[in-house]
């Protein structure tokens, strides 16, 4: 059996998985281990897990080419010399210190000859972790984020096992970094709030800064584009991400400590980046994309509000960022470098760390909680009707989640048919802003009944299409927890032959309450990775105002 | 003299050598940053980054694609 380790680190989210024969079995982020949020240091645990007891390898991949990578860094601070000097130190430092010996660090770490170490550019990774795990034979490929070694935008063609990307936009052009530079103006943390503009944006009109916006970035009628820099500081400073000039465009930026409050001007700016970013996402797939089927990959590839635009059969694997790369690059190794056909779709997201009664039994002892032990299919009939209550939920099953998103293993669940288990969950669970959304899981076949969007499509499997909740619908206004604002929902369709534990929660629910639909929400608080283990669940089940905890066939009562 | 104190000692000693290394290392890279940045790479730079961004007239991407890998030999090198 060929193994082979991919490994992401040392931008943001470093992730690991293990690949055998072609196969992924395990797969997971270091900051679930490490507790990290977006940790991206060496993934030591990570490969920890994925390698359990046996340490062989055949071979490593790493995701992207950290020369390469040194040449940019280099070369765009010479260009930006004198303004880049902070920059270059604060860099260079990192480079010599670990980066630029990355290829010593996995062998030593990992045990491996150093011939077997081998490097994937930073977008064929992404490339290959989208289209390599996707059930298309032959389709386009967008791969979209901050920025790899030069690219940060990349479009290209996938048959079979042969990937080749044709076109690509360079740093300092980035839409992924143009989209975290209005992350943090706004106040959120750049590489993690993200996925709160877009929920902002809804609440907004794009009108209003649509000639601003227009000035800072050029966009040809290919969806390609460039950045007016004179309005960008990332390139030249660590510190700040903008210009003095964009603040004279825009006004003062949103403190952080202005806690929970957005103003109408917030909102408008949101929705005006999001209208810009899916503007350039449809123009670049409409004259560069003519095959039917579509992978994306990239941080950007998590922007669910563009994707359910793209008129195209889509597919997203649910780690689309940098974590994701991870198993792009060992992919790649093994069916492009080793020559090896197809044989595996991405059909599921759960590769992370499982724990067995015992041991959750051993646990929930220690800490003393009050806790019943129920059969397999009694915990879930409880669960139902604590939920159908009004109960919330935290849900703890099965292996973990790879990626950003709850699929049914680690998340808090409530009933979405009541108003205030958006604000209850929001601020008193998971301490976060009032605004944000809630997305729904539902079984597979009433997907479409409540929603517009294709419940085969795997998007919908991952969360990863935003779609109208059905206009008219006798349930439109009776999930009002999981209804953003402009009547859409992020919902997830949960498959019994993948997730049959959550599809038999999901139809207990149904008998009870007649909607197969519940709110699912990661099982984390606000600033903190989603829980892997019993002592994580039990640490954010103590700390919020969650009523259960279904841990495995046990019920744990809150202290 | 008890060995822990020795060991003590020594430990001391190698955390200062580590601070003034790396003092030294930084002092050289502000050296070389302004020394050699200034007079070649603003030059160099510029000059290279007319070669990377399309025509500018109907796109700006470029088909000169740096994201490739030569076999497994490519891949080798990082």
């Amino acid at each position: 059996m060929t193994r082979i380790l991919g490994i992401s680190a040392y931008y943001h989210d470093s992730a690991a998985c293990l690949l055998e024969n072609g196969v992924p079995t395990r797969m997971i982020n270091e900051e679930r281990l490490s507790r990290v949020k977006h940790d991206n240091g060496f993934p030591e645990k990570s490969i920890d897990f994925c390698l359990g007891d046996n340490r062989h390898v055949d071979f490593v991949a790493f995701y992207e080419k950290p020369y390469l990578k040194f040449e940019r860094f280099i070369i765009s601070t010479m260009e930006l010399w004198p303004h880049s000097v902070g920059q270059f130190v604060i860099g260079m430092g990192s480079y010599l210190r670990e980066r630029i010996w990355i290829k010593s660090i996995i062998s030593e770490k990992v045990g491996i000859p150093r011939e077997n170490i081998l490097f994937i550019p930073h977008h064929l990774s992404h490339a290959a972790s989208a289209f390599l795990c996707s059930p298309f034979e032959e389709a386009d490929i967008l791969t979209i984020d901050g920025v790899g070694e030069w690219a940060t935008t990349c479009v290209g063609h996938g048959i079979g096992t042969d990937i080749t990307l044709t076109k690509e936009i360079r740093y300092p052009h980035s839409l992924g970094l143009l989209y975290s530079v209005f992350t943090g103006y706004l106040g959120f943390k750049v590489n993690d709030g993200e996925y709160k503009l877009m929920g902002l944006s809804p609440y907004g009109n794009p009108e209003r800064y649509r000639d601003a916006v227009s000035q800072i970035v050029d966009v040809k009628p290919d969806g390609s584009f460039k950045l007016n820099m004179d309005y960008f500081m990332y390139h030249r400073s660590t510190d700040i991400s903008y210009s003095t000039k964009f603040l004279n465009t825009f006004g003062p930026p949103r403190e952080p400590g202005m806690g929970h409050t957005f103003h109408g001007r917030h909102a408008d700016i949101a929705a005006s980046i999001q209208e810009l970013t899916e503007d350039i996402i449809l123009k670049m797939v409409g004259k560069n994309c003519k095959n039917s089927n579509l992978c994306i990959a990239g941080g950007v590839g998590l922007n669910s509000v563009a994707n359910y635009k793209i008129p195209k059969d889509v597919f997203v694997q649910p780690n689309s960022g940098d974590g994701g790369s991870a198993l792009g690059a060992a992919l790649y190794v093994w069916h492009v470098l080793l020559e090896n056909k197809r044989n595996y779709v991405m059909d599921h997201a759960y590769y992370g760390r499982e724990f067995k009664d015992q041991e959750i039994d051993g646990f929930l002892r220690e800490v003393s909680a009050t806790y019943e032990k129920m059969g397999r299919d009694t915990i879930i009939d409880e669960t139902a009707s604590l939920l159908h209550n009004g109960n919330i939920v935290g849900w703890f099953q099965g292996r973990s989640e790879w990626g950003p998103r709850a699929l049914g293993s680690r998340s808090i669940l409530a009933d979405a048919r009541r108003e205030e288990m958006q604000k209850k969950v929001n601020l008193s669970v998971k301490f976060r802003e009032s605004f944000r959304p809630f997305a729904p899981s539902i079984t597979r076949e009433s997907c479409e009944e409540y929603f517009e969007c294709s419940a085969d499509s795997y998007p919908t499997r991952f969360m990863l299409y935003v779609c109208p909740v059905v206009p008219g619908h006798v349930y439109y206004n009776t999930l009002p927890a999981i209804t953003h604002v402009n009547g859409t929902a992020r919902p997830q369709a949960v498959f019994e032959e993948y997730s049959p534990r959550y599809y038999k929660l999901l139809k207990a629910f149904e008998m009870q309450s007649g909607i197969p639909c519940f709110l699912n929400t990661s099982f984390n608080l606000a600033g903190e990775p989603i829980v892997e283990t019993p002592q994580d669940a039990w640490n954010s089940f103590v700390k919020s105002k969650m009523d259960y905890l279904a841990i495995g066939n046990y019920l744990v009562e809150h202290p | 003299m008890p060995l822990s104190q020795i060991r003590r000692g020594w430990s001391q000693w190698i955390a200062f050598g580590k601070r003034v290394g790396a003092m030294i290392t930084n002092v050289l890279l502000w050296v070389f940053y302004f020394t050699f940045f200034a007079p070649v790479g603003a030059i160099y730079s510029r000059m290279l980054r007319k070669e990377h961004y399309g025509d500018n007239e109907t796109t700006y991407f470029s088909t000169d694609v740096t994201s490739v890998v030569n076999g497994i030999e490519g891949a080798r090198e990082p």
